[in-house]
């Protein structure tokens, strides 16, 4: 590897890295923002308008409560995990955000900074699940290392839930990889050029079905994921009190919050990436291919974290056994017979 | 050379951590250095350019095995700092054991034809380890061996629900008993 290669690999990355890095944790912090506005709406009231004009000014009055109280680990608490499980959460949340294709190829002072992505791996979508599936020890030591049974409680309900909900979320996506034959994100959606009916939520290339029925299965499995309502079971209020994270304080409680809005935003990210045609415009021709890429993908992103907030005001909270039940007897066997059906519309299409 | 950085800095986590399972004296921090092996192994398999193995490890492993150890262990309710008494007799034979090991793998790294000594290799192809060349090895090289891998996974599962299942009681059904 020469110096100008490295050079010329290190330091786009490097910049796409800090850039992609700084507009994610602004993002998230207006994100509980529009959040709490958008709440508010749904439930005819106003949400916050105090601080600021709009209440624009709220996250920064939000961060800086969160950052001068007192940071609290009970005595009961296992010190070393009770520290590591916010930094598990927040890291895990972060990393996966590493191969999200933002946007198409660009050139910026002549040198090629490829797709407006931090890596682009030949594995990316793997790396996606292995990544994620990292992400439910952090919910799980903070609900053990609390040393409180309502935190234990939490935590438990959470891996249980996590690790159900991730088999219905990996089968989901196999029909994309199956119709696509990459596990690189860049690849998944360049594949989906040329209009909306290219994406493969409405592909027509298989009639249809397996896209539609897996988006759908894995919307509703990335519900599960982020543990938002109405899977929002490791952290019912009414009867855990807070859940896994009741002992938290100051910026650890922050870093569960970011990771949790964080992750929404990569599910979201992910969703538009195999499903809804990435950074491609809906039609394309003049007005709408002119919008640049990342527009684009901002704009689908944000147009799913929107069904996950409306949802949140729709929706009440599974029971337990519910969860599993729709988990394991519904979803799963739906997943599995979608593949089924995405191999014949494969075969029967000739692309085998 | 980057290859060789990466090796060591996950040989060195995967080492301490390792050392980190069988010293703590919590079984959870045991568990939770083991997460830590098998992630640093990943990365071992990464700086092989094995990526799906890297990743298959992490998924099934760390993601999902791990966390039914930690779970189970979360519901045990075991005392943190419960001494363990082993007999003399199986001391000294946890002892050999181990260093029966530790000798076959020091054999292994000497022997000419696997370990070190072994003359240069021939150059890895460059889509060694990638999906494709994993998944046409598996279907159809080792196809028989993945067919009774999937046979024996769903005995295990049905042997599961088996001794899982409570015991029909029988008394409720025989209105005369």
């Amino acid at each position: 590897m020469t110096d100008s290669h490295l050079f010329n690999v290190l330091v786009p990355s490097l910049l796409k890295m800090v850039v992609i890095f700084h507009v994610l944790l602004g993002v998230v912090a207006y994100l509980v923002l529009v959040e709490r506005k958008l709440l508010g709406r749904f439930q005819q009231r106003v949400g916050p308008t105090r601080v600021g004009p709009w209440g624009l000014l709220q996250p920064i009055a939000d961060g800086l409560k969160l950052f001068l109280k007192e940071d609290i680990i009970p005595t009961k608490a296992d010190r070393v995990l009770f520290i590591a499980a916010p930094l598990i959460s927040m890291i895990t949340a972060l990393l996966a955000m590493a191969v999200i294709p933002f946007g198409p190829r660009f050139e910026l002072f002549g040198i090629d900074f490829g797709y407006l992505q931090i890596a682009d791996v030949n594995v990316g979508l793997l790396y996606i699940f292995g990544i994620t599936s990292l992400g439910v020890y952090g919910i799980f030591l903070a609900g053990w290392s609390s040393g409180n049974k309502y935190s234990l409680i939490g935590g438990l309900r959470s891996s249980a839930q996590m690790i159900s909900y991730e088999l219905t979320l990996g089968l989901s996506v196999i029909v994309i990889l199956m119709a696509c034959g990459s596990l690189r994100m860049s690849q998944i959606a360049e594949s989906q050029g040329d209009g909306f009916w290219n994406w493969w939520i409405f592909s027509t290339q298989w009639y249809f079905i397996p896209g539609l029925i897996g988006f759908f299965l894995y919307l509703i499995s990335a519900f599960a994921e982020t543990n938002r309502l109405p899977f929002d079971l490791p952290e019912a209020e009414t009867e855990l009190v807070s859940g896994y994270n009741t002992e938290y304080s100051s910026m650890k409680f922050a870093m569960f919050f970011m990771a949790e809005y964080v992750n929404i935003i990569t599910v979201c990210s992910i969703a538009t990436t195999l499903f809804l045609g990435a950074w491609h415009s809906p039609l394309p021709f003049a007005p709408f291919t002119s919008v640049p890429g990342v527009i684009w993908f901002l704009a689908k992103v944000f147009s799913l974290v929107f069904v996950f907030i409306w949802i949140r005001a729709t929706l009440p909270r599974f029971r337990y056994d519910q969860l599993m039940h729709f988990g394991w007897k519904v979803l799963l066997p739906l997943a599995l017979v979608n593949i089924l059906l995405a191999a014949a519309g494969l075969i029967a299409a000739g692309s085998f | 050379m980057v290859g060789a950085f990466f090796f060591w800095i996950f040989a060195f986590t995967a080492f301490f951590a390792g050392v980190g399972v069988v010293a703590s004296r919590n079984p959870m921090h045991s568990a939770i250095s083991l997460v830590a092996v098998l992630i640093s192994i990943a990365g071992l398999f990464l700086a092989l350019h094995a990526e799906f193995l890297a990743w298959i490890l992490v998924i099934v492993y760390t993601g999902a095995v791990m966390v039914l150890i930690v779970f189970v262990i979360s519901l045990l309710n075991l005392d943190k700092d419960e001494p363990i008494d082993y007999t003399a007799a199986r001391r000294w034979g946890m002892a050999a054991l181990t260093m029966f090991i530790a000798a076959f793998l020091v054999y292994l790294y000497a022997d000419p034809l696997i370990g070190a000594g072994h003359p240069a290799k021939p150059p890895v192809p460059d889509d060694w380890g990638s999906v494709q060349t994993v998944a046409i090895d598996l279907f159809t090289r080792y196809m028989i061996v993945v067919q009774l891998a999937g046979v024996l996974l769903t005995a295990a599962v049905i042997g599961a629900v088996v001794v899982a299942r409570k015991p029909e009681q029988n008394e409720e059904r025989e209105p005369g008993a």
